[in-house]
């Protein structure tokens, strides 16, 4: 009898091993590492930081921004619950930011150049000032590629 | 002997459920793995269609329309200076870039200093490359704005006189007739209104003649009081 019993215990561990064997097979399987494929997300290049102590921030649109459409949207930052002029062709827009400085406006814009001009100011008075240049125009879109060389057509330098 | 047997039995199926399941865990992860390296062929796949789109996209951010607006500070027979907002922008003029005056095309000496241009062209990795000048005789520029806070001292109908909130000092504002009266919700009111201390927001613009007012804001609601 106790012959019988040392061979069923036998036969188990056997047993025993040959699924701790597969057990171990399955888990190398599931955890064995994909080969890395790196996609590097963008850097958000539109989000301007607010730098500390600012009181007024535009997000958009960006300076010297041209383009087709006779409207924008001026969107930016500024002291929370200020209140926010927007000066645009000779008209004002009064607004005021939300609880976290946020504000928008919607303006039309005339063929040409605009001088976008946001002041914020706050309870006490204080204000700040932003501008933004922004040119309707579709001049660009419809001139063909200059076929000129860089020497012919040397770039423009800023102070 | 027969408790033996039993016993022996039991064990052999336990067992054998239990090879069973190893199979087919090893099966699985077979699966696992095919379905592994096919998800990867596939996110490659992708990858590589993205980059080409990615290219695309990059290229178009490093190449964007630009313009500046500015009064012509210097000219000479290859360049033209603008004072702009942000600073001296100097403007090369090449064969390439299209020279227009009040809507007609000019030559250089057409163009004056004090004049003021807009000058649109292409900003490629930095560099901005113009293509088209465009003179004008008149300002570009619109009178200074001018916004302030504060309490209301004297209100006549050619002038307005507040305490500015932020200096307390006073502050002498032309009032036209054009000048709009409103209420704190924006909605237009009558200049008669508008009382000593109250605070007023002022909106306007700012000259050699001073500060001419355009907008007068009550912060207060008025119109309910009434």
């Amino acid at each position: 009898m106790k012959k019988e019993v040392v061979i069923a215990i036998l036969i188990g561990l056997s047993f025993g091993l040959i699924i701790t064997y597969g057990l171990y097979r399955v888990r190398k399987a599931v955890t064995t590492p994909n080969t890395s494929s790196t996609i590097t997300a963008p850097t958000d290049a539109t989000a301007t930081p607010t730098p500390a102590g600012a009181m007024l921030t535009i997000l958009s649109p960006e300076d010297g921004h041209v383009q087709e459409e006779n409207e924008v949207t001026v969107t930016g930052t500024a002291t929370p619950d200020s209140i926010v002029v927007l000066f645009v062709n000779g008209e004002e827009f009064i607004s005021s930011a939300d609880a976290s400085g946020s504000f928008s406006f919607t303006v039309a814009l005339e063929e040409g150049s605009t001088i976008l001009s946001v002041h914020a100011i706050d309870e006490s008075g204080v204000g700040a000032t932003q501008e933004r240049v922004i040119i309707v125009s579709k001049l660009l879109s419809e001139q063909p590629e200059p076929q000129a060389d860089k020497e012919a057509s040397p770039a423009a330098e800023t102070k | 002997m027969k408790k033996t047997k039993i016993l022996g039995s039991i064990l052999g199926v336990v067992l054998l459920l239990g090879t069973f399941q190893v199979v087919s865990a090893v099966d699985d992860a077979t699966d696992s793995g095919k379905t592994t390296q096919e998800l990867k062929k596939r996110i490659e796949k992708v990858v590589e269609e993205k980059k080409q789109e990615v290219g695309e996209v990059v290229a178009k951010i490093s190449t964007k329309k630009r313009g500046f607006v500015g009064k012509i500070d210097r000219v000479t027979s290859e360049t033209i200076t603008l004072e702009t907002h942000k600073g001296v922008l100097i403007v090369p003029l090449s064969a390439n870039v299209s020279v227009t005056k009040n809507g007609k095309d000019v030559t250089i000496d057409d163009i004056a200093v004090d004049e003021w241009a807009i000058t649109l062209g292409v900003e490629e990795n930095g560099t901005f490359e113009p293509r088209f000048v465009l003179v004008s005789s008149k300002s570009l520029r619109p009178p200074e704005p001018v916004v302030l806070l504060g309490t209301l001292k004297s209100l006549t109908s050619k002038e307005l006189v507040i305490v500015s909130r932020s200096d307390s000092e006073e502050k002498s504002i032309t009032v036209t007739k054009n000048a709009l009266f409103e209420d704190s919700d924006g909605t237009e009111i009558d200049s008669e209104m508008f009382e000593k201390d109250l605070t007023v927001l002022v909106t306007g613009f700012q000259d050699e003649d001073g500060i001419t007012g355009t907008t007068i804001r009550s912060l207060a609601p008025l119109s309910k009081e009434k």
